[in-house]
């Protein structure tokens, strides 16, 4: 065998030998996963060249990173929660490639608060690290108004596959058109609502969200009463505001003014 | 016809160097002619005409990284034409300058390649870089990330296993990267970028310190390599057959004599026919043309405008 390819084999070795822990919240333990290869990083960044409306193809792609890293066979990566995805992502993009995260502030950032530089770059390690150790956790909740009853939950990444796959894919959005983009935004909330739902049961009959396609499930959520679709609303709400941390940045500039910047969880997170 | 050989030292080797020849000159000028040539061929040549006058081979010579291959080229040119260049700015104000070729070795010879291939380590995999040879310069497709890395990536080792990656087939090279930890392609990236960016700033008339506006950049910008060419080897082709001709008129010189001879043998003759052209006062005009070579900007490479060599007009 060429030295060329033993070390293809040595490199698969070493992606065994490489791999690190990351602490899963739905399961509540660490688990080993694989770094990234450089095939698969390309896989992402390739996914920023897809023009759709939605994230769905660096979804979808990050999502069989998941099933092709996790080295715990007995976990079934399908179960797991988006939430733990932003857990895997982080983690990833810390050992994988670098803690570092570059910001750029637009023109209009650098005048008003003066700002000395264009970029500046932050280490997502602490932010990463007090996160975990706050254990924040999110348990199924429910709800009953006349007769229906709603659990909620956070979607799970074949519940995610599941949107992607059947709405989001191969949509291109025509972001000139303000009907078109009124219409996404309708889309875009009805979706989420739908992805959050895990059963409903009005009068005792009870429906199983996660054997629904996602055109039955709207049909529901659809007929929902506004008093459950805003409790829906509200857990969303609650989870979204629970991991703003890993989400945005603030920076204090030297005149103790505040800029706030979103740390966008897309192809761009893996920049190199 | 000189068969004078002299030592040079390249890349802490001493090879032995014989003289352009008028021929080669002739070749060179040509791969050389017009406002875009095709510098594959014009490099093809050039190593065609190192591999002759030296002791190296031709393959050798194309595995010389870009610094040790200009080196070379400059030590030829210095040997044969002499290390002075005349040429002027091409900007609205023109300047005449005298440029000295060994000041360009120096430049070149000042870089500190050590500490940019400095190897790296990560996640036990040690990456050895290397600069590219011209025919990766050539070959280089922008728009593929690998391509670049092998610009700059020449071998890795993983457990004690040594591959050299500018000794495999592409699909082997590609397997390879594909299996590598991101982490080390992260490296490549950053390692490409910086080399990018310390020769984007080696400017060759960095020595001249009046000279602000006016660059002559040394990169890894094949057209930018091509005017640099142009600078050390340019003459109008059409001069040099005029000189030819009338060497073989009144000189009664045979074409393949004149053409064998070295560029300081031909200037010889060249002035010889003046001299007699003169006291004889012969009807034929002669011109004798200030050896002026024009550079501009890095980017356009600029058309090389009068002779190095006098011209018989």
């Amino acid at each position: 065998m060429s030295n060329a390819k033993k070390v293809i084999e040595l490199l698969k070795e070493l992606e065994v030998n490489t791999s690190f822990d990351i602490y899963l919240p739905s399961l509540q333990k660490e688990v080993k996963f694989k770094q990234l290869t450089t095939e698969q990083l390309k896989r992402i960044l390739r996914t920023a060249l897809i023009t759709a409306g939605y994230n769905s193809e660096f979804i979808l792609t990050f999502n069989n990173i998941i099933k092709e890293n996790c080295l715990d066979k007995s976990i079934n990566t399908d179960n797991l929660t988006i939430y733990d995805k932003i857990f895997i992502i982080y983690k990833t993009k810390i050992v994988s490639i670098s803690p570092d995260y570059n910001f750029a502030f637009t023109d209009e950032e650098i005048n008003t608060f003066s700002l000395e530089e264009a970029n500046k770059t932050i280490s997502l390690t602490d932010i990463f690290n007090e996160f975990v150790n706050s254990k924040t956790e999110f348990k199924p909740e429910t709800t009953t108004y006349n007769g229906c009853t709603v659990t909620c939950n956070i979607p799970s990444l074949a519940t995610e596959n599941k949107l992607e796959s059947e709405l989001h894919k191969n949509i291109i959005i025509n972001l000139e058109s303000e009907n078109e983009v009124s219409k996404v935004i309708s889309d875009a909330f009805i979706n989420e609502v739908a992805k959050f739902v895990t059963s409903v049961n009005i009068n005792g009959e009870e429906v199983n969200f996660l054997l629904l396609n996602f055109t039955e499930r709207i049909k529901v959520i659809e007929n929902l009463p506004v008093t459950i679709t805003s409790f829906i609303l509200k857990y969303i709400e609650n989870y979204k505001k629970a991991i703003e941390p890993l989400l945005s940045y603030t920076f204090v500039t030297d005149k103790n003014d505040t800029i706030s910047k979103d740390i966008t969880l897309d192809p761009t997170f893996f920049n190199i | 016809m000189s068969s004078f050989v002299s030592k040079i030292k390249i890349c802490d080797k001493t090879l032995y160097c014989k003289e352009l020849k008028v021929k080669h000159h002739k070749t060179i000028l040509k791969s050389l002619l017009g406002n875009t040539p095709d510098y594959e061929s014009a490099f093809y040549n050039i190593s065609n005409i190192l591999t002759e006058l030296t002791n190296i081979k031709f393959e050798e010579i194309n595995q010389l990284n870009v610094i040790d291959y200009f080196l070379l080229l400059f030590e030829v040119r210095s040997l044969s034409i002499g290390s002075s260049i005349a040429a002027e700015t091409t900007g609205e104000k023109v300047i005449k300058l005298k440029l000295n070729v060994s000041k360009f070795s120096e430049c070149l010879k000042n870089i500190n390649i050590e500490d940019l291939l400095q190897p790296e380590t990560v996640d036990n995999i040690i990456i050895e870089y290397k600069l590219p040879t011209i025919q990766d310069i050539v070959n280089i497709d922008i728009n593929s990330q690998e391509t670049v890395y092998k610009l700059f990536v020449k071998s890795l080792i993983v457990k004690d296993l040594y591959v050299d990656l500018t000794d495999i087939d592409s699909n082997t090279y590609i397997k390879i990267l594909e299996y590598l930890p991101a982490k080390v392609a992260s490296c490549f990236n950053k390692r490409s970028q910086n080399l990018i960016s310390k020769f984007n700033d080696i400017n060759l008339l960095s020595y001249l310190p009046g000279l602000k506006n006016e660059q002559l950049v040394f990169n890894f910008n094949i057209n930018n390599l091509g005017s640099i060419l142009k600078l050390l080897f340019g003459e109008q082709l059409l001069t040099l057959y005029s000189n030819i001709f009338t060497l073989c008129n009144q000189g009664n010189l045979t074409p393949e004599y004149i053409e064998n001879c070295t560029p300081g043998e031909y200037i010889l003759f060249v002035k010889k026919i003046e001299e007699i052209n003169q006291t004889s006062k012969a009807s034929l005009p002669l011109d004798i043309n200030v050896p002026t070579q024009n550079f501009g900007y890095p980017d356009v490479p600029t058309a090389t405008s009068k002779s190095e060599f006098p011209s018989i007009g």
